[in-house]
Parts: structure tokens; sequence; C-alpha cells
């Protein structure tokens, strides 16, 4: 009878013991240290489209040679014992209007299933032909650029006033109403007169002169010929210059000077035919007086002949602050720091009722010397009240010209808006899986 | 009453016998898990490590590129970010293996392949312990860090008549079969008194075993010296490998002109690097004393094309000679090398390069201890880029505890 006894407690001890054996289970290794290979499918897909290679692959036909390339470097980054799957889903809308997964193709180094202790991770990759647009706001002016081909330019070696004048509209035209090449001193003399040459509105217009420290001048405003008195005066063409001058106020224009000393010659090739400066022909030399007669006449000031100088050389001058920030915003990447030798006294803003916007106006940094304060680039308003009459931007940069700094000038006094468009989801990404185990671990 | 007794002493034996076999039992389980415990506590801490390294760049940030060791660990690219890995930060781990000592300072002679020198001051070596405690992990952990191309493209001269040149490559998983090879061929010409560079450039494409030839349309009668460079890439995978020769090799086994980077930011020259070119005889105190002229172009890896663009250097040409060294700065913002084409005076032509940054020619950096004494090395592999070039980043971790 004991021994029946003992035999029972035997069968219960032993049965106990079973019974908490099947809650006693050790993990099994892998899941104590399972190499991370979450992390190595994510770096190995970065990897691949550090380049933009995997997007492209991805968004190719599924016959495509690329996707067999594909496979050989996902084959040849992977350690050997790592088996992958790698599939590639469209997502689309379906008529019930949630996101679904639609499998595009699938590429793998083995035909079994990777088992259960496989990892598994998802990467979005936007299509390589995805563009996100940004749509400037139209500023409600007019571009003039200066284009004429009876001119010549200087201090712009290396271009041409032409090819500067292409550079200025495709960096500029997307953000005016209108943008008008000037292509001869015949229809700058048109549009001297205030007239149109396309319909387009002259009043409150930009006018880029292209042609560095020279600015072409019409036949009828050269010595001997009938607006000689606007153009010609006690042997000097300044007179030209202050006229400019008064019709920048007359029409609330911008005049730009991409770089140098503004208005420091005049050119018509067709008049000055015999005339050089600097081997230059169709050239003549107003010197110093040039700027000065200029800013005479936006101030509504009589013309009187000032050669004093105006303009000196503080060396290298860094963008201001601003200037960075509308570098990145409209995405004009000119270098920060350029060599001025023609940046303009501060004086003049007293001399020439003129002001400079703080936050928009300055494009370089003003540097002073002790005696006097030189602005390197800027744009300059002549204000009545809190009316402006016309402005002036100068870019006392020396040669040669970056019209980019021009183009980022105009675009920070003008600042017009960028809008930027949405990027659809639908038909642009794709999602990646990649799964990888490790062979034996499963 | 006897018969009782016998059912007891039967009875406490059997139960004796159960109650052992299930405390052994239970204890070889307790144990299991006391030991799997721990070992997970490694993985968990090799995963972390691992973590920190690659995504952090470090402090200073650029203590790959300056004269100081770091304050905080890592190696991820401050300009790049993402999983981009300075190229510089790993040159500092490279492990002392033949040291020499020049002009009060002790130099890391690093070995690699042939015609590419490294010299380094070992001042700027980080050694086991140094990256040891940076990490936290001294007297706690055992550690080796292996960084590694994830190509490996083999180049081996066939001919220099015209230059042909056969490429193998391979990845971890096989051979890297349809990549795309773009190989430059830079090669001394004899311009009194110093060689001057020319380069050519030519493409090829493996095949399934990952084989190509690639050729140069430009053959020599007799050789003076040439450096080849071969790109390889596939679907975003990028590879880099080298082959040089000399008629000064050939001839006497050794380059005459030894190059040492011997301040890393020469606060006298806006911060560039400073290299000495320096005569063999000043280090080895043998070899003749003849001048060496020498003309010299650093290059950088093109963004697109995987072709090089040329950045001129002052003083680019010159003399060195026993006890008068050559000093040029170089700038370290970005990974490249500095090729430098010599002649002697006995119309021996020399060519090697100075990587700068280790993607430049595809070197591997190895710093750590040795696991095999450890009962349990948790590994964790990573991929990454340097510069263009695709590598793979293992750390592995065990317990120094008993």
């Amino acid at each position: 009878m004991r021994t029946i006894e003992i035999f029972f407690v035997i069968l219960i001890v032993l049965g106990a013991f079973v019974f908490s054996l099947q809650y006693v289970a050790l993990p099994r290794p892998q899941l104590i240290s399972n190499q991370d290979l979450r992390s190595l499918a994510l770096t190995t897909l970065q990897t691949l489209d550090v380049k933009g290679e995997l997007r492209k692959t991805v968004f190719s036909p599924t016959n495509d040679s690329s996707w067999a390339g594909l496979q050989i470097s996902l084959t040849s980054s992977l350690p050997p014992d790592v088996v992958y799957n790698l599939s590639v889903y469209d997502i689309v809308e379906s008529p019930q209007g949630f996101a679904m997964h639609n499998l595009v193709h699938s590429i793998s180094n083995t035909q079994s299933d990777l088992g259960a202790d496989s990892e598994t991770i998802a990467y979005l990759v936007a299509s390589p032909s995805t563009e996100f647009v940004r749509s400037p706001q139209k500023v409600d002016r007019t571009l003039y650029i200066l284009n004429c081909s009876d001119s010549n330019g200087w201090w712009i070696t290396g271009y041409t006033a032409r090819s500067l004048a292409s550079d200025v509209e495709s960096l500029l035209s997307r953000y005016f109403q209108a943008t008008v090449l000037v292509n001869s001193t015949y229809q700058l003399e048109q549009l001297l007169d205030g007239t149109s040459l396309k319909g387009e509105n002259v009043q409150g217009a930009i006018v880029v002169n292209t042609f560095g420290e020279a600015v072409p001048i019409p036949a009828d405003y050269c010595q001997g010929h009938p607006r000689e008195s606007q153009g010609y005066q006690s042997g000097s063409y300044a007179k030209f210059a202050h006229t400019l001058g008064s019709k920048t106020r007359q029409y609330n224009w911008t005049w730009v000077s991409i770089v140098g000393y503004p208005l420091y010659y005049v050119s018509n090739t067709a008049i000055f035919s015999s005339s050089q400066a600097w081997g230059i022909y169709g050239t003549v030399q107003v010197g110093q007086a040039g700027v000065r007669a200029f800013l005479q006449g936006l101030d509504g000031q009589t013309y009187s002949y000032d050669s004093q100088g105006v303009a000196g050389s503080p060396g290298v001058v860094y963008f201001t602050q601003s200037a960075i920030n509308f570098v990145n915003y409209y995405g004009i990447y000119p270098s920060y720091y350029q060599t001025s030798t023609r940046a303009l006294d501060s004086a003049i803003l007293a001399t020439y009722n003129l002001n400079i916007d703080n936050a928009r106006g300055y494009v370089f940094q003003p540097v002073s010397d002790g005696s006097k304060t030189w602005i390197a680039g800027a744009t300059y308003s002549h204000k009545q009240g809190d009316e402006i009459h016309g402005s002036f931007t100068a870019i006392g940069l020396t040669r040669t010209p970056d019209v980019r700094v021009s183009a980022l000038a105009i675009l920070m006094y003008y600042n017009p808006e960028l809008f930027s468009s949405e990027l659809t989801f639908q038909g642009s990404s794709r999602l990646v899986w990649l799964e990888l185990a490790k062979l034996g671990g499963g | 009453m006897v018969r009782g007794t016998i059912d007891h002493m039967i009875a406490l034996l059997l139960t004796l016998i159960i109650a052992s076999f299930s405390l052994s039992y239970y204890s070889t389980i307790i144990s299991a898990a006391i030991t799997y415990q721990s070992n997970s506590r490694v993985a968990a801490k090799n995963a972390d490590l691992i973590e920190s390294i690659l995504q952090s760049p470090g402090y200073p940030q650029d203590w790959g590129r300056l004269n100081s060791a770091p304050q905080a660990f890592g190696l991820q690219d401050p300009t790049a970010r993402g999983i981009s890995v300075s190229p510089f930060a790993p040159q500092k781990l490279l492990p002392p293996e033949k040291t020499f000592f020049y002009e009060g300072s002790w130099y890391n002679n690093v070995s690699l392949t042939k015609g590419a020198y490294l010299n380094l001051p070992l001042t700027e070596h980080l050694n086991i312990s140094a990256v040891a405690n940076l990490l936290g992990i001294s007297e706690s952990y055992g550690f080796r860090l292996d960084i590694e191309p994830t190509l490996t493209v083999s180049v081996t001269e066939i001919s220099y008549s015209p230059f042909k040149f056969r490429v193998e490559v391979n990845g971890l998983g096989g051979p890297l079969s349809q990549a795309s090879l773009k190989g430059t061929l830079f090669y001394t010409k004899w311009d009194p008194p110093t060689p001057s560079i020319d380069n050519r450039t030519s493409s090829a494409k493996t095949n399934s075993t990952g084989l190509a030839i690639i050729e140069f349309p430009f053959s020599v009668s007799s050789l003076r010296s040439y450096y080849v460079v071969v790109i390889a890439h596939l679907n975003g995978l990028v590879g880099i490998g080298t082959c040089s020769n000399s008629n000064i090799i050939m001839s006497l086994g050794k380059d005459f002109l030894i190059p040492l980077i011997s301040d890393y930011t020469d606060e006298d020259y806006n911060g560039t690097a400073k290299i000495a070119l320096v005569h063999r005889r000043d280090i080895t105190g043998e070899e003749s004393s003849g001048a060496i002229f020498y003309n010299l172009t650093m290059f950088f890896v093109m963004s697109q094309d995987y072709g090089f663009s040329r950045l001129e250097i002052e003083n680019s040409t010159g003399k060195v000679t026993n006890g008068y060294p050559a000093y040029l700065h170089i700038r370290t913002s970005d990974p490249g090398f500095l090729l430098i084409g010599y002649r002697t005076e006995g119309q021996n032509y020399g060519i090697l390069i100075v990587p700068w940054g280790i993607c430049s020619i595809g070197i591997s950096v190895a710093i750590g201890g040795d696991s095999s004494g450890s009962q349990w090395v948790a590994s964790n592999l990573r991929q990454a880029v340097i510069g263009q070039v695709s590598y793979r980043v293992k750390l592995q971790l065990w317990s120094l505890q008993p």
C-alpha cells in the first residue's frame, strides 16, 4: 500500500515538474542578439539611394536591366549568410478613398520563405521625375533689359552685353509682369520718351543696364543731333546721364548698374565710330561726372557739371544677413564676399535725398575707413515724404560682373513671394519593403 | 513495523532523487537565463554604441581634421550627416604598425597599396583605451570596430605598352558583375627638370565573374611612372581601387620621396594642412643624397561622373635635397589625394599619392581588441557612405566581466 502511495507521489511531483517546464522556456538565441537586421536593411537602402540610383530603378519598367543590377548590388553588399526579399509597392487610392498598396515588382535571393525571424523595413522613395514647383508672384512692373546692338560695353570683359542680357532675362523674367529687351539705341530713345515697345507699362519699370560702366546713348542725344541739349553740354555727355536720372524720376524707374562706376562712358557705335576708350570703339568717356549728373536728375536738381569723385575702393565686401536670407529664398547663389573698387560714398544719401531700406536695400555691408563710409551695393530710393520717385541700384564691384548679384539686389528690393505647389502623394512615390533574415536563424 | 520502515526509506530515497534531479535541472535553466540576460545586455549595448558612433560627429565636429583629440567620439560626417561617415576621423584610428622619428616627432607609417603613403603624426593617433574611455566602456566591455569598403576593387597591371589592367570587383556576397568601371591613368612625362603629369581616362564593364580588362589608348616604350585609379559603380554601390608602378620601384624597390602630414591645421596658412616632402635619406640615413625634382597636384573625386577635378597648389614644382625638405599646404575640407610625380638626378622616375580621407583610395580601418577568448560576442553591421565610396561598419562587443 505504501508503495502505491509513493508511486502516486512520484507521479504528482513529476507531473508538476513537467507542467511547470511548459512555462520555463528560454528565449531563442536569435532574440538575445539578433544583429539588428532592421538597421542593416535601412542603411543598405539609404546607401543605394545616395545618388538616386535606387529610386531610378524603382520607377523603371519591371523588364528594365536596372532591376538585375539592383539584385546584384544587394547580393554584393549584404553578408553571404543574409537572405533578402525586396518588394516595391505603388500607392494608389481605392474607389472607397483609402490608400492601397499594389505590388509592382519583387526580387529575392532565396526561393523559400524568410521565416519568422526575418526583419522588415519600409522605405518611401519619390519619383526622380517629381517636380516640386515654386511659382513666383509676378511683380506688376516691366523689366527692361538694355540689349542695344549698336552699343559696346565696358568692364564686362569675358561677356557681351547680349549674353548678360540673356542671363538677366533667364534669372528675372519669371518675377515680372513683362520683360522687354531694348534691342537698339532707337528703342531706348522711345523708352525715354515714355513710349512702350510692346504694349507694356512703362511707368514704374526696372531698367537693367547690361553695358557695365558704359550706357547706350541714342543718336539724337549726341552732339550735332536734334536732342543735343538733353545729352551733351560743354564738351561732356554727363548731360545725358542727367537726362537718364530725370527720366528715372519722371517714370519712377529703378535704374540698375551691374558693375563698376555707373555711367562712366556713353556708347553708340554708329555716332562714335572713330572714337574709342581703352581700345573699345564707339565709346566716349564721361568720367566721374556721370553718376553725379544722374543723381542730380534723380533728385530734380538742375544739371551742373561736377566731376568730384564719388566712388571708393573698400576691397573685400560681404553680403548683409538680409542678402544671405534672400539668397536661400530665391535660390540664387553668388559668392557671399566680393571685391569692390567702385563703392559709392554714403554722403550721396544726404546730398541727393536718397534713402536705403534697411531690410531690403543693402546688398553688402557698408565699409567705413574712418573718414568715409562706402556702400558697395544697394538700392537707393529717392523719396519725397513717403512717396518714391525713382530708384537707383548700384553694384560697385570690380569686373567682371556677376549678374546674379544684381538680380539678387532687384529681388531683394521688390521681394516677390514664392508660392510652393503641393507635392501629391499618389503616383509620385513608391514604397520599398526590404526583408532580411539570417540563414539558419529560422 | 519493519515493512513500514522499508517503505518510508524507499519513499524518502525516491523523493530525494526526484528533488535533486529537479533542482539541478532548474538551476541549469536559471543559470542559462542569467547568461542570456547578460548577453542580451551586451547586444543592446552594441546596438546603442554603433548608433551613437555613426549618428554623431563627436566633439569638436571636425576633430578628424584638427590637431586635437575629440572630447566626444563620433564618426558621422558633420557636413553630410545621415549615413555619411567622416572621411578624416577614421584616419586617426589607424593603428601604429611602423613608426619612425623625424625632426622631433614620431610618425605612424600606415601600410597602404604600393605607391600610396600615409605618414601621420603619432601624437594624433587615438588608441583603443582612448576610444573606450570616450565611449564610456573601458573596463566593462571590449570592442573591435572595422570600417571597410563594401566593394574590393583589385587592379593589377597586365602591360604598359599599351597600358592595360585587370580589374576584379567583389562584394561581401560575391563578385559584382555588370559594374561600370571608370579608370583614370596619371603618367609622368619628361619635362626638365620636373616631370609634368598627364592623365587619360577609359571605361569598361565587369563580366559575370566580376572581372574586366581596362585599356588606355596610350603606350610607352620604357616605363617612367604611373598611377591608375579605377572606380567601380553599380546601382549606388561605389568602390575604388588603385595600382602604381615606376622605374624607380622596378630598379631600386623603393620611393625616394617621402611625404609626411606634419600639421593638420597650420594656423599660419588659414588652417590648411601642412605636408612635408622629405628625402628618404633624411629618414633612413641610407641611399644617395641626390636631389629630387617633383611636381604635384591634388585631385578630388567628382560628384557625378566618377572622374577627378584638379586643384592647383602653390609652389607645385620644386626640389627636395638631403636635409632640405619642401613644405606645401592643402585644403582639408574635402577628401581627395595629393599626386606627386618626381625624378631623381639619376633619371629615375617615381609617382606616389598621399590620400586625404580614407575613401580616397578605399582604405580599411580596424581598431580594437581580440575577442577570441570571449564566450559571447555581439556583432552589428551597418552600411555607410564615406565621400562617395560605399563602406560597411562593423562593431563587435564583448563583456570584460568574469
